[in-house]
């Protein structure tokens, strides 16, 4: 069967170019393994070697330099049964070297070939990754001072289950490409080129220089590697159930009620990084939505991690909300100076009516009412992730938003048994403060 | 019943229901979450799911998947929309359905990766080169999302282009009450198929510049040929120019002559009303609020959201502004959108409302403007 549609002096390359050769090996290799043309597809890009794929009677896919490999990883993880071959030259090693890179790590089963002429010829011969140290190109009148990729290498290096280098008029050339097509994972196959009208001449770069420089560079040719590695789209259908099956989301059903004047209670839960403060917020949240209420929570902090200040403004509603903003809050519990410092103007402003739960020793100016309490008293047992779950519970007590009882039972539904109980014992141990604030349950 | 969702979460699922069965993503805040829920249930309905090396990668993977006939999806915000920048035209000069979520944050480059903005407005319309119309949704609230979500993949499906959803760090981020019954599921479109007996067929065949070709898949029983440089219908390159004339042209013509089908406009109008507000994204809900406030104070002002921001809803737009003498258009960037309503209503009074610092603009601002 014939692959290339076009007699080798039809192809649009240079006299001589080696591109012509490597494009005829590849039709044997296909025809030495029978591809079924509909089940193939050739992935190429910018360049020379670019111009191939309208002479192959297979499926194309051409778009940006040095991306191929992204569109063959994309092609070959939706359909693993597929023959997705890239060709690509030394230029979209270069400016896509970290997908090669990731494609070979992976072992995506991509055959990729690379065409390395040292060069970009369709530019004008500009130097590309893998120009040999000294090498005359357009861009380094001087000669290249860069060294060259060791493409092969690198991909070996990376993880690709088979990798060889050949010279584009080896006699086994098409051997080597159709068991690197055959091969189940990622194949990688570089060969040597000459561009006849730029580094060719240049250089006097010619087959015997192909040769020398393979020596001097100690880069031997043949097959480099041959690894037996699970192929990454069959390895990632591995993990797939026996029936598909999508997962719901977790039902809240109306099991409690609760009242406040107006429409909207806003509360503030102010800490830092640490505390659970997203996830008290949410238990609050999921609480009152068990009353039938209408729940948003924002949260805030920075970018780090296991530091700095953490905010959430949960928003408890009568009716569907539309403003996920707060401006006015009618309570806050502030544990942490991080918190104080992010949530202060919050706090200050803070009307007579609102409830404050402070943690003992922290300073700031309200009108509200403040509930200073020990958190970090020995005999509680509050660790500090579980501060902001007691803040949570002495508000309950409190103003009975949420009720105490909803939120105990929201508590029970939490996943994870060991974080339910510590939750739980955290709500339990609010009645302790409360009682040691001077204030008294609603 | 009810549920308590962040937007991510809404936004998957949607996805998975509309019949996504690829997603690539790379993390970045606040898009991760969808990253996440997409890795933890694509694998449930026997979808692929991947991390790639990078924004690039992923959406390339994305593009890939979506050449061999997968409905894909990717996620992510302003700094990896600007690395997506030469995918998106691969999307549109290929002619590749793909749903592209992006959650939009503060600022240029690193800006502020954890708090609100909405500046990626223009970004999201002129976001890679050539200048052709990209298709970009933008949700208003988070059951307006779920809808939205899937009428893009049903967009992107029907006019075989990249869609752009384009949300914000408070939508998808931000914890909300979800109630079931609110959540609209339109009706699965697919893209329409070459037929694998058309012994005729070729990639990019249309008889009229604004027709969207039968689409075949690479590795299917049609052999086709998938290119971003400009093809003839045959989808080898064409330099000649008629026919890179009409390749191109053909991109323009087949969005902007169905306004009618991605055109979305929801419309609060009061009779009387000298201001009408226009708005989209957060201070969409925000205006909500506000007109609802302004209202109670005996206000009259009515209320256009803009669910589908490119193109411009003109002639939606057109019609409901009518003869509201004022126009106000709140917004979280410099004005992004208001020069398009300044080009629309050039004899209109128009105010701006800016906010860019991340605290965002509170009802009461927007019904003093009133």
């Amino acid at each position: 069967m014939k692959y290339l549609n076009v007699d080798r002096r039809d192809l649009p390359f240079c006299p001589g170019c080696s591109h012509s050769f490597v494009l005829e090996a590849l039709d044997r290799a296909l025809a030495q393994n029978e591809a079924d043309p509909k089940r193939t597809v050739l992935v190429s890009d910018i360049g020379c070697v670019g111009l191939s794929d309208r002479f192959f009677d297979l499926h194309t896919l051409h778009g940006l330099h040095g991306r191929s490999f992204t569109y063959a990883t994309g092609v070959k993880l939706a359909e693993p049964d597929l023959n997705v071959v890239v060709l690509v030259g030394d230029g979209g090693c270069g400016i896509g070297g970290h997908h090669l890179l990731n494609l070979a790590r992976r072992n995506v089963g991509v055959t990729v070939l690379v065409m390395n002429n040292h060069n970009f010829g369709m530019t004008g011969g500009q130097h590309s990754v893998s120009t040999p140290h000294g090498g005359l190109t357009a861009t380094t009148p001087a000669g290249n001072l860069e060294y060259p990729m060791d493409i092969a290498g690198i991909a070996a290096a990376a993880g690709a289950g088979f990798v060889a280098r050949k010279i584009y008029n080896d006699s086994d050339l098409s051997e080597t490409l159709a068991e690197a097509i055959r091969y189940e994972g990622c194949s990688v196959v570089e060969i040597m080129e000459i561009c006849t009208s730029y580094y060719g001449p240049r250089n006097r770069y010619n087959k015997k220089a192909i040769a020398a420089y393979l020596e001097e560079s100690g880069r031997p040719t043949g097959v480099l590697a041959r690894r037996d590695r699970a192929e990454y789209a069959r390895a990632l259908r591995s993990l797939w159930p026996e029936t598909p099956k999508n997962s719901s989301w977790p039902a809240i059903e109306t099991t409690h009620a609760m009242d406040f004047d107006g429409d909207e209670y806003n509360i503030l839960l102010a800490g830092s990084a640490g505390m659970k403060v997203i996830s008290a917020a949410a238990n609050l949240g999921l609480a009152a939505i068990r009353c039938g209420m209408w729940v948003s929570q924002k949260d805030d902090y920075p970018i780090t991690v296991q530091s700095g200040h953490s905010l959430s403004a949960l928003k408890i509603s009568k009716r569907k909300i539309d403003d996920l903003g707060v401006e006015n809050y009618d309570a806050a519990l502030c544990l942490s100076k991080e918190g104080l410092k992010e949530g202060r103007a919050a706090i200050e402003a803070l009307p007579d009516t609102a409830w404050l739960v402070l943690q003992k020793g922290l300073e700031i100016r309200t009108k509200a009412q403040v509930v200073a309490c020990e958190f970090k008293d020995a005999s509680l047992k509050l660790s500090q992730a579980n501060r902001m779950a007691a803040a949570t519970g002495l508000l309950a007590r409190l103003t009975g938003v949420p009720p105490l009882e909803a939120l105990e039972r929201t508590v029970t539904e939490i996943p994870n048994s060991k974080v339910a109980e510590e939750v739980a014992k955290a709500l339990q141990a609010s009645e302790t403060l409360l009682e040691s604030s001077g204030f008294s349950s609603l | 019943m009810k549920h308590y969702l962040t937007g991510a979460d809404v936004i998957a699922r949607a996805a998975i229901d509309a019949g996504c069965a690829f997603f690539a993503g790379y993390p970045i805040t606040p898009a991760s979450g969808i990253l996440a829920a997409m890795l933890h249930e694509l694998p449930k309905s026997h979808g692929i799911g991947v991390q790639g090396e990078d924004e690039i990668a992923s959406i390339g993977f994305c593009l890939g998947a979506a050449a061999a006939g997968k409905r894909a999806m990717t996620a992510t915000s302003g700094p990896g929309l600007s690395l997506y920048s030469e995918q998106l035209g691969f999307g549109l000069m290929a002619e590749l359905p793909l749903v592209i979520v992006v959650v939009q944050r503060m600022g240029p480059a690193t800006g502020g990766a954890t708090t609100n903005a909405e500046g990626d407005v223009q970004f999201a319309r002129w976001g890679t080169s050539g200048g052709y119309p990209m298709v970009v949704r933008c949700p208003v609230d988070i059951e307006d999302a779920y809808l939205q979500t899937i009428e893009a993949f049903n967009l992107a499906a029907t006019l075989r282009t990249p869609v752009i959803l384009l949300t914000s760090k408070d939508l998808v981020m931000s914890r909300q009450t979800v109630d079931p019954a609110r959540l609209v599921k339109p009706e699965k479109v697919d893209v329409v198929l070459a037929d694998p007996k058309d012994s005729g067929f070729l990639p990019y065949r249309r008889k009229h510049s604004e027709d969207v070709p039968p689409f075949a898949p690479v590795g299917g029983d049609l052999l086709t040929r998938i290119n971003t440089s400009t093809h003839g219908e045959n989808g080898l390159l064409v330099k000649e120019p008629k026919l890179a004339g009409e390749a191109l042209n053909h991109l323009r013509d087949k969005i902007l002559s169905r306004a009618d089908l991605i055109e979305s406009v929801e419309a609060n109008l009061e009779g009387g009303a000298e201001t009408c507000i226009v708005a989209y994204g957060g201070p969409a809900r925000v205006s909500r609020e506000a007109v609802r406030l302004a209202r109670k104070k005996g206000k009259k002002v009515s209320l256009i959201l803009v669910r589908s921001l490119w193109p411009v809803p003109e002639k939606a737009l057109r019609r409901l502004v009518g003869a509201h003498a004022k126009i106000l258009v709140p917004e979280l960037n410099h004005g992004q959108y208001l020069r398009e309503i300044e080009r629309l209503f050039p004899d209109k009074d128009i105010d701006s409302l800016q906010s860019i610092d991340g605290k965002g603009i509170a009802p009461g601002r927007i019904v003093e403007r009133v």
